[in-house]
């Protein structure tokens, strides 16, 4: 069972009455169980639209996307996903602490241990002591800080995060971190969009680059650091020629021999073969 | 308790806190007790039997505010949780559209019977203490209100997912207030024109919003006895019915709107 399983995914808008734009083209990929995922790609390359689609915000026009097994259209699919969105402007008439018990209740959480959760949240995400103010008073950072407690608060099993570093300041980049590791210790799945490649860097077992809707290259973070100077480097040759030069270039014993199960992606296992 | 009345619940008290700290109704409800002794200070300066003027003046004030508020709240139900982008957080809960939208209606049901509530109650607080006393009709009066804030909330959930926010409230208003007017309008074209021109208007003026038939505010300022009571039964099945239809040509855009 995948935790994300994408397949020939493909998103379109209309842009005239007869005419649309394929934001996502044919993309398929995959994410096992307690993998961290880099979603990489330049502003308008089709990520949020993938994310979208993976939570159902937006209908595919073909392929499917399927999360533990369950079609995303399905409600239940999102009952062990949290979610957090590209810079929300959480209810200004809301404490975050009443914004979480909102979303809490939502996701059928109740009582001393809805409670309990939120204030445990609070302190993690850096809140605690702004938990009855107003989010109207909160600074961009810290209604970011509000929206990963939203994504935390059901205990998920896979975490989908949109530009997840977004708003937030180098303190709260490296809380961040933490929280991301200790989600990853837990066994959480994270598949998580950033622009920060040094976050991804440090924290992502695999990356996926998305260029102009199609998925341009996928490898694991161990595979690329011993190949490139930077990840920054990489991604900008990537993104700038629009070819992989590491599909020739990557030692197959770099990819995936650390374990007895084959954990290869799709598009691994065919650079495997050829 | 069933996961659908879990997020209406959970929908309408968040939407009611939210109502209390934008400090809207505080304004409507002052408004309404400032209009109400306005209209009785005029016995000071000697003028007499101005106890219907006065009682007009505090049903026309709970009626006409009350409907703004209603318009205002269920338009902006959907189209700001849009806005803010917290749709998504919403909709990433095990929840299905469907429960959302219908929560969103009830709660904007519930704030606008609980604004009309408070308003009415302010009313009849400083009708009493002027001692101008109202019959039973009130009960009717109150009874019909409420199925009329019903089939309102549901045409301003439905105009808010095809329209822009203000342009929701611009029509949600304009039908709620000028029903009476287009609805006459309607029943003086009809008879002239060619059969099938009649069907039309018959058709047209049959999903027209009918709030007039629910506003029994002057029979409570006159001091009527109460109407029959098969009349408020069969206008809450009608209003349940039509309500149930606004609400369906909602859904049907709001589970295909890409977010």
């Amino acid at each position: 069972m995948y935790a994300i399983a994408v397949e020939n995914l493909t998103v379109t808008y209309p842009t005239t009455r007869s005419e649309t734009f394929r934001a996502v083209d044919g993309v398929s990929f995959h994410v096992r169980p307690g993998e961290i995922v880099g979603f990489l790609g330049v502003n308008g390359a089709g990520k949020t639209s993938t994310i979208k689609a993976l939570m159902g915000f937006q209908t595919a026009v073909s392929g499917q996307a399927t999360l533990f097994d369950v079609p995303v259209q399905e409600a239940d699919a999102r009952s062990r996903v949290g979610f957090l969105p590209e810079t929300a402007l959480y209810s200004p008439y809301l404490t975050p602490f009443e914004t979480l018990t909102f979303y809490g209740e939502l996701h059928g959480m109740e009582g001393n241990a809805l409670k309990d959760r939120i204030g445990e949240l609070l302190i993690r995400v850096g809140l605690s002591g702004k938990e009855h103010v107003l989010n109207r008073t909160l600074s961009k950072g810290m209604q970011q800080r509000v929206g990963i407690a939203q994504a935390l608060l059901a205990t998920p099993r896979l975490l989908i995060l949109d530009e997840v570093s977004s708003g937030l300041d180098p303190i709260g980049r490296r809380d961040l971190r933490v929280i991301l590791n200790e989600e990853r210790d837990r066994g959480t799945t994270i598949f998580f969009s950033s622009h920060q490649l040094s976050e991804v860097e440090t924290v992502c077992d695999r990356v996926i680059v998305l260029n102009k809707g199609k998925l341009i290259a996928e490898h694991r973070v161990s595979d690329l650091v011993k190949q490139v100077s930077s990840l920054e480097d990489y991604f900008v040759t990537l993104v700038e020629t629009g070819g992989d030069s590491l599909h020739r270039t990557a030692p197959e014993s770099n990819r995936n021999n650390d374990t007895s199960e084959d954990t290869r992606t799709e598009t691994e296992r065919k650079e495997a073969v050829v | 308790m069933t996961p659908t009345l879990r997020v209406w619940r959970t929908l309408i008290r968040g939407s009611f806190l939210e109502m209390v700290r934008r400090k809207e109704l505080y304004v409507l409800v002052i408004l309404t007790v400032l209009m109400v002794v306005g209209a009785y200070s005029f016995t000071f300066f000697g003028v007499s039997g101005l106890e219907i003027f006065v009682k007009d003046m505090a049903f026309t004030a709970v009626g006409l505010f009350s409907t703004i508020l209603g318009v205002t709240i269920a338009t902006r139900q959907i189209p700001e949780e849009i806005s803010r982008r917290t749709i998504y957080p919403l909709l990433a809960r095990p929840i299905s559209r469907a429960q959302l939208l219908t929560g969103k209606f009830v709660a904007s049901w519930v704030l606008t019977l609980a604004s009309f509530a408070l308003l009415l109650g302010v009313s009849l607080l400083v009708l009493t203490l002027l001692r101008l006393p109202l019959k039973v009709i009130l009960i009717q009066y109150i009874w019909l209100k409420a199925v009329s804030f019903l089939w309102l909330s549901a045409i301003c959930i439905c105009l808010s997912v095809y329209v822009s926010s203000s342009a929701a409230f611009t029509l949600g208003l304009l039908l709620a207030l000028g029903s009476g007017a287009f609805t006459r309008s309607f029943l003086l074209a009809y008879g002239d024109g060619v059969p099938i021109l009649n069907w039309l208007i018959a058709i047209l003026y049959g999903f027209l919003p009918h709030f007039t038939l629910f506003d029994i505010a002057r029979k409570v300022v006159y001091g009527w006895d109460p109407i029959a009571w098969w009349i408020p039964l069969a206008l809450t099945v009608y209003g349940i019915a039509i309500s149930a239809f606004w609400l369906k040509l909602a859904l049907n855009r709001f589970e295909k709107m890409a977010l």
